[in-house]
């Protein structure tokens, strides 16, 4: 009369959806949220129209190997950034969402695996994130005056923000893993709040890097947000392809589009296997120590 | 039904200070390092689960008897692979919990105590019936089958729409063992299933579990509770366990009997003074006295009184309780509780 189930690949995909579903409803569920969701985005578009009616001109020079234009540059530099930091938080706040709303125990005692778990805790953020591009995307069009060009590098584009996006996955499990190693629940991680001050510093999501001074340009060189961002909008924007634009670009003396490129498929190949370990030594150390569950 | 379902080999669990040779890890012995040079020390050892070995039946209602801090909920944990043991292993429904981890996973359930952990609170009851039977993979139309069953057996039909923010702590207890209805899987664990819940519920809760999940579907029920009369209803073995060791195995009934060595005597008093029982300790014929106080001001408690034959100490009782200023509302010949097994075994009371 009892039965053991296991999750093969079906099983897997359709509680994936599940958590998709979950989440959507969650999200929505408090119907105001998801409307103060949508004018935080319009505001947001609206400060950066504003400084570049003030700035844009002063900038313009500084922004010639992507277009020229600050509003589609900054405007991108935020959908881009959106997509990122996504995948830099999911993990951490997957897990800890899970902690403590008392979920955590009940997910890993149930046959799902850890990568189900990363995944089904996580996706949820996407999902959202998707949505937020998209408005973006609309508002900036439609509102702001995002230029889109039908014939701009849009699938080179994509496969620049995955591979940024997969290094950024590889961090945040690492940031993820030090709630098990040294009890991050507090909502800071370090590693994140590390990358996110270079990520507003010196990444270029705001202003272009050749403002800054060497040093800083220098910093920016140390996160995978750099590199995905400088080469989706070259390739979106047009502007000077074959420019270099961080410091790192002379010191291959490659084209700094495929110098971007084999930097971030460095970044994923260290990242994302060490992040993984991680995460997998601090349940380890967690299922060890007693500290993995609220329930006592 | 003889087969074991769950057995334990030397099991334990240790907190706080470790030798370091213990870590096995490099980044743990590394951890361990810092956190040492961060707080010069890491406090007193606590053995939460102590060289525990245990068998189960295919079928039985098994019972884990302790106060709180006995090391019941850590024995569940290592049995569901939530923590990891320091020595010795288990097995669950014939899997390792250290080897085969997924296995042990898709053999079990788990109900944990308060109905407060597990949900997600936005979502409807119907709807989380389906997120859970989703994460133990249940096909859509079988998923959809259950539920409907699950509604309709747990009584909550009327109740799916809503969502559990809103619901009866009986209510959301309920909708969790829901998942254990939904997944009959060969093994079900319960820590305090009826911990905070009114009689009503509690009532409804046990019925649940005893002649639906345990009888109907044959599930192995492994539950913890400090509660006695919960054990000694349900359960068709129970294990006393104090500061992490399993004192005691047996059927209700036989470990009642073990600690019946002659007669049973049981008063209700009021005006009792501290001393009373001391007092009455001090009488011929008397084994051992257990007081407890309902009520500390108005001196209202019961007294237990262990002797090898009442009609012979009962007049002298009776006097001295007079004496003692105290008033007896009743007095009565009965049968040892599993509370007295357990005063036998560890020399305390189950809720002190």
């Amino acid at each position: 009369m009892t039965e053991e189930l296991r999750m093969d690949r079906r099983a897997n995909l359709r509680a994936i959806w599940t958590f998709v579903k979950r989440d959507l409803k969650i999200w929505t569920y408090f119907k105001l949220n998801f409307l103060i969701d949508l004018a935080g985005i319009f505001s947001n578009l609206a400060i950066y129209a504003i400084i570049a009616l003030v700035a844009g001109e002063i900038v313009k020079s500084f922004l010639k190997p992507y277009g020229g234009d600050y509003v589609s540059y900054v405007i991108l530099g935020i959908i881009f950034n959106t997509i990122l930091s996504t995948s830099l938080s999911a993990p951490y706040w997957g897990t800890m969402d899970a902690f403590w709303s008392g979920r955590l125990e009940i997910l890993m005692v149930s046959p799902i695996s850890t990568p189900l778990f990363i995944t089904g805790t996580s996706i949820g953020r996407y999902v959202r994130t998707f949505i937020s591009v998209l408005i973006y995307l609309i508002f900036g069009v439609l509102f702001f005056g995002l230029k889109v060009d039908a014939t701009a590098g849009y699938g080179l584009a994509v496969l620049y923000i995955l591979l940024a996006a997969v290094a950024c996955t590889g961090l945040g499990l690492m940031g993820a893993s030090l709630i098990y190693f040294i009890d991050a629940r507090g909502g800071q991680d370090p590693v994140r709040w590390v990358v996110e001050i270079l990520v507003g510093l010196a990444s270029g999501v705001y202003y272009p890097l050749n403002i800054l001074p060497e040093w800083m340009q220098w910093l920016g060189c140390l996160i995978p947000h750099t590199y995905a961002l400088d080469a989706a909008r070259r390739v979106i924007l047009g502007g000077g392809i074959g420019v270099t634009t961080l410091p790192i670009h002379s010191l291959f003396g490659l084209n700094p589009l495929l110098t971007d490129m084999l930097l971030l498929v460095a970044f994923s190949v260290v990242t994302m296997p060490l992040g993984w370990w991680m995460y997998n030594q601090g349940v380890r150390k967690a299922k060890t120590d007693g500290r993995l569950s609220r329930w006592v | 039904m003889s087969e074991s379902v769950i057995e334990t080999f030397d099991l334990t669990k240790r907190f706080g200070a470790k030798p370091l040779e213990e870590w096995r890890g490099w980044t743990e012995q590394l951890t361990h390092l810092v956190r040492q040079k961060l707080r010069r020390k890491e406090g007193k050892e606590i053995i939460a689960v102590d060289h525990v070995n245990l068998k189960v039946k295919r079928g039985e209602f098994f019972g884990l008897l302790g106060p709180n801090g006995a090391g019941k909920t850590t024995l569940i944990k290592l049995l569901t692979c939530l923590l990891y043991p320091d020595e010795g292993t288990a097995l669950v429904n014939g899997f390792d919990v250290r080897k085969q981890r997924d296995e042990v996973r898709a053999s079990m359930n788990v109900i944990i105590s308060g109905g407060w952990l597990g949900f997600n609170f936005f979502l409807t009851v119907q709807q989380n019936l389906e997120f859970f039977a989703r994460l133990y993979g249940l096909p859509k139309q079988l998923a959809q089958e259950r539920i409907e069953e699950t509604l309709t057996v747990l009584d909550l039909k009327d109740q799916r729409e809503e969502v559990p923010l809103y619901l009866s702590s009986g209510m959301r207890q309920k909708l969790l063992l829901g998942k254990a209805f939904l997944v009959k899987a060969p093994v079900l664990f319960l820590d305090e299933p009826t911990i905070g819940l009114d009689p009503r519920a509690a009532y409804n809760v046990r019925d649940f579990v005893k002649n639906k999940l345990n009888r109907e579907y044959g599930i192995t029920v492994f539950m913890s509770t400090h509660y006695m009369e919960e054990a000694d209803l349900l359960c068709d073995r129970v294990a006393i366990m104090h500061e992490g060791r399993i004192v005691a195995v047996d059927i209700p009934d036989s470990l009642k009997l073990s600690v019946k060595k002659g007669d049973l005597l049981e008063l209700k008093v009021t005006n009792m003074t501290p001393n009373l029982a001391e007092r009455i300790k001090g009488l011929d014929g008397v084994d051992d006295v257990v007081a407890h106080i309902m009520d500390p001001v108005a001196g209202v408690g019961f007294l237990r009184v262990h002797t090898p034959n009442s009609r012979e100490i009962l007049a002298e009782l009776t006097q001295l309780v007079e004496k003692e200023g105290a008033e007896i509302k009743f007095i009565r010949n009965v049968d040892p509780t599993l509370e007295d097994v357990f005063i036998e075994f560890t020399g305390k009371r189950l809720r002190e």
